[in-house]
């Protein structure tokens, strides 16, 4: 038994670098899948029979099968019928589109907390459809929804580790490579399980701090900014 | 000449079949053993045993803010380094799954065990029972109830997981799946075939836990009633 560090600490610009990707990664998914999940969601409950089935047949696949077959299927299933992949790109999007699925049904879940009261006392002060979504009922969903979102996010950080499996130069990519190098798989896994334990409070942190900025404050029944007093 | 068989055979059934085989044992094993160990160690969390307690909240938050894969490698590549148990793909598989499960496990349980109104402990103590007869005939009983839907639904998602340990070497469904790619090469054919499978799983497991579910929730009404 010896634990060395050593040849970890002088490799340590590479991990880091492997760090900037994935935060790189895991910041463009949590924001494309935060998005689309949000659009599923409305779609999910919408009152179009075709749009709410396509959104709850999305939302079931990508939930009951394993993240590592959709992203082999993707990565080395689309050049097949001609579309070129790119492991960084289809790696982005394979997780968006996964993620997004999770985000929608806590999306959902937080739309069905809103009581009806709110969207008929938006429809009777003149708002469309549109403008009863943007302003009144998903405000309130979103802070319902965003501390299990989240979770979520935490998660998809988490995921990115898969990404090394197509040759994305992620911080698990890296440190394989090191390892492979060194010799030193228990140290160099040790250190990065404990940056990626880093990661993911300073993602939890600032999912806290978005709270505390834009939901914490806001009233139970929100006001359209310069349309009410 | 390069020898090359593009085409799909019985044997590559059976592949997939044995895949499953190995899918499936991984999955239930780790999950018994997860689930138990993180059973014990959600008690110790709840009963503050003193330097424990803390080393269990330590390990639960490592556990759950690494990933899987990560976690996997250390233990199949890193522990024969360091120490003297060198684990095979599916003895490492199935410790590291376990001590997964275990982290979310605990998280579940001592959320349970916190739900329950203090005034419980109180009449319990009234009764005259000791803390772990309270535990025994009061607690737990009601707490385990709590905690078996996320606990099911926890091991429902765990089934997605496994496929992880196919990058380690276990021969589960999704390594059949990539054995099959790499010689047919016909991905946009196998991927679907191979969630599918996972799909189909998933679909039984979630049905299996909603009967659960209902045949709790029937049980549960003399409680909410009394409450």
């Amino acid at each position: 038994m010896h634990i060395d560090f050593s040849p970890v600490w002088s490799r340590m610009d590479y991990l880091l670098e492997g760090l900037g990707v994935t935060v790189l990664v895991s910041a463009a998914a949590i924001v494309l899948s935060f998005a689309l999940g949000v659009g599923l969601a409305v779609c999910r409950i919408s009152s179009l029979r075709g749009v709410r089935l396509f959104a709850a047949a999305y939302i079931d696949v990508f939930r009951n099968t394993p993240f590592i077959v959709q992203l082999f299927f993707l990565y080395f299933g689309l050049p097949e019928i001609g579309v070129p992949t790119d492991p960084l790109v289809t790696g982005i999007i394979a997780l968006s589109l996964t993620c997004a699925a999770g985000n929608a049904e806590i999306v959902r879940s937080g739309i069905e907390t809103v009581s009806k009261g709110v969207v008929d006392a938006g429809r009777s002060f003149g708002l469309s459809g549109y403008q009863v979504y943007r302003h009144l009922v998903l405000p309130i969903a979103l802070r319902v929804s965003w501390r299990p979102l989240g979770n979520a996010f935490v998660n998809l950080v988490l995921t990115t580790s898969v990404l090394s499996t197509i040759t994305v130069n992620d911080l698990t990519g890296n440190a394989s490579n090191i390892s492979a190098e060194t010799f030193k798989p228990f140290e160099v896994f040790l250190t990065v399980l404990v940056i990626y334990c880093a990661v993911t409070f300073a993602v939890s942190a600032l999912v806290n701090v978005i709270y505390a900025l834009f939901f914490a404050r806001m009233a139970e029944r929100p006001v359209i900014r310069g349309q009410a007093a | 000449m390069i020898y090359q068989n593009l085409n799909f055979t019985l044997d590559d059934l059976a592949l997939v079949w044995r895949g499953l085989g190995w899918t499936l044992f991984v999955w239930s094993t780790s999950m018994v053993l997860g689930i138990g160990l993180g059973f014990v160690l959600a008690l110790v969390r709840h009963a503050r045993v003193p330097v424990l307690a803390q080393l269990v909240v330590v390990f639960v938050e490592t556990f759950r803010n690494s990933p899987l894969l990560v976690q996997l490698f250390l233990v199949f590549y890193g522990l024969p380094l360091v120490t003297p148990f060198a684990p095979g793909p599916a003895e490492a598989a199935i410790f590291t799954l376990s001590v997964n499960t275990a982290a979310f496990t605990v998280v579940n349980l001592v959320a349970a065990l916190d739900a329950l109104p203090r005034g419980q402990w109180q009449a319990a103590g009234a009764f005259g029972l000791s803390y772990r007869q309270t535990m025994m005939y009061v607690v737990l009983p009601q707490a385990i109830r709590t905690a078996i839907p996320p606990t099911m639904n926890l091991a429902i998602s765990q089934l997605q997981t496994t496929s992880l340990v196919s990058i380690i070497g276990v021969v589960d469904v999704t390594r059949a799946g990539t054995m099959l790619y790499t010689r047919t090469l016909k991905p946009f054919l196998i991927w679907p075939v191979i969630g599918l499978i996972y799909f189909i799983l998933a679909k039984i497991l979630s049905v299996l836990a909603q009967r659960v579910e209902k045949r709790l929730q029937t049980r549960n009404t003399w409680f909410q009633a009394a409450a």
